[in-house]
């Protein structure tokens, strides 16, 4: 006789609910929006106070990170806490590169970050020489690095534009997106980058190159109101240019090479980046597209290297804070 | 994760064990985690400095940067203001929070 099972068949055989997913990057944007309006609300009400906490390196948004670093730097210890290793007024007095002392990329990139958002404007447009002297300054601040909207008298028609994802490149005759070893799915463009193959063929192809399809980005040089009339100049001098690029909203900075052209002015963007680019500066909204710095890097002797940049080339690896 | 000083007036182990029932990349949630810190540290920052006499402000923020851990950072605050300084940063802390576990539901992909 046919019995009646005492559970319903997903009791008995338990079936998994797939565990519930966020939108991160929405999320993302709409408590950074909250974290901005909130410092904004604590500097108007108390400008002399949030000056004295920032004359000492340290955001009223990043005092953990502050903590953290006092215990890293053994302060809590013994009678140091009763007699601090330097006064304030020293401190703020010290030049701002002094400053930049960070005790992990994170804390760097936090640093950043603030910095670039004071001197940003609110949306995307090209920067006025003021503003775009003052991110060469923190940019150098940071990293020890020259980079500047303008370089041997060229620059693009915005350092400060909306990135989107591109396709890797075909870095020589008869490559596939299979054998680019990370983010196979992003694909392949169909045609070759505007500056041709990296290499005649597989066998011609050098660390270099590997490096530099990897960590490439697509300027919109068609545009340039003297592009058709210094063609040949300035196709050269584009070629493989290196530029750094920032995400002002995490503070993640990139050093890769111009290849490819575009994107169209119909896309609404201004810069391409390739997939490892996009990936590290984790600069994609739900529409694949956002806001990053983009200006040249002065390295007439190939001194700088090419991927994620996450310390100060000047002073070396992040350094512990001023003790 | 270093202490400070009015951590346990902000109890932000709802918002994480929040969190945690969703499925994200640890980095991805460290960084949110951090934009949470930031936006509550502005803000309990913000109700202090309403609340403690100007004349004051210096040497909290001497003592914020000194010892930021340090319970008496906070004893400091409460003999200097006329008000139950630590209600207040409970409430605005409750505040923060509901507002932020809105957003988190907000951002649910259903």
């Amino acid at each position: 006789m046919f019995k009646k099972p005492l559970l319903s068949w997903n009791h008995q055989f338990k079936v998994p609910h797939p565990a519930p997913r966020l939108n991160t990057s929405l999320l993302r944007s709409r408590l950074k929006l909250k974290s901005i309006q909130s410092h904004t609300i604590l500097k108007s009400h108390h400008a002399p106070a949030v000056a004295l906490l920032e004359s000492a390196g340290i955001r009223p948004g990043g005092l953990r990170a502050h903590a953290a670093r006092m215990l890293t730097a053994g302060f809590t210890a013994g009678t140091l806490i009763l007699t601090p290793p330097q006064s304030l007024p020293v401190r703020a007095g010290l030049p701002s590169s002094s400053l930049t002392l960070f005790s992990s990329p994170s804390d760097l990139q936090e640093n950043l970050s603030f910095r670039l958002q004071s001197v940003l404007p609110p949306r995307v447009r090209p920067l006025n020489q003021t503003e775009e002297n003052n991110i060469t300054q923190i940019l150098h601040d940071t990293f020890g690095i020259h980079a500047s909207a303008r370089l041997e008298g060229n620059k693009l028609n915005t350092s400060y534009g909306l990135i989107g994802a591109e396709q890797h490149l075909p870095r020589y005759p008869g490559d596939s997106a299979s054998v680019h070893g990370q983010f196979i799915g992003s694909g392949i463009t169909s045609g070759r980058g505007a500056w041709g193959y990296f290499a005649p063929s597989r066998e011609q192809m050098t660390p270099d190159f590997y490096e530099k399809e990897k960590y490439y980005v697509a300027v919109q040089t068609m545009y340039l109101p003297d592009w058709q009339v210094r063609l040949a100049y300035l196709r050269d001098w584009f070629k493989h240019r290196k530029v750094l690029i920032v995400n002002p909203q995490n503070g993640k900075a990139i050093i890769a090479v111009v290849a490819d052209a575009g994107p169209a002015a119909s896309t609404g963007k201004h810069f391409g980046g390739s997939p490892e680019v996009m990936a590290y500066l984790r600069r994609q909204d739900g529409r694949a597209r956002g806001p990053v710095i983009l200006f040249f890097v002065d390295d007439p002797q190939d001194k700088v290297p090419l991927g994620p940049l996450e310390y100060n080339l000047e002073k070396g690896l992040p350094l512990p804070p001023i003790t | 994760m270093s202490k400070l000083f009015f951590d346990h007036l902000v109890i932000r182990e709802e918002i994480t064990a929040h969190l945690d029932t969703f499925v994200m990349d640890q980095e991805e949630k460290e960084e949110i985690i951090r934009i949470i810190d930031e936006n509550l540290h502005h803000h309990v920052l913000n109700v202090i400095l309403n609340y403690l006499p100007k004349e004051h402000h210096a040497t909290f923020m001497e003592l914020v940067i000194k010892t930021p851990h340090d319970p008496s950072v906070l004893d400091f605050v409460k003999s200097k203001v006329g008000v139950d300084i630590e209600e207040e940063i409970k409430n605005i802390a409750a505040r923060i929070k509901k507002e932020i576990l809105s957003e988190i539901k907000r951002a649910k992909v259903k």
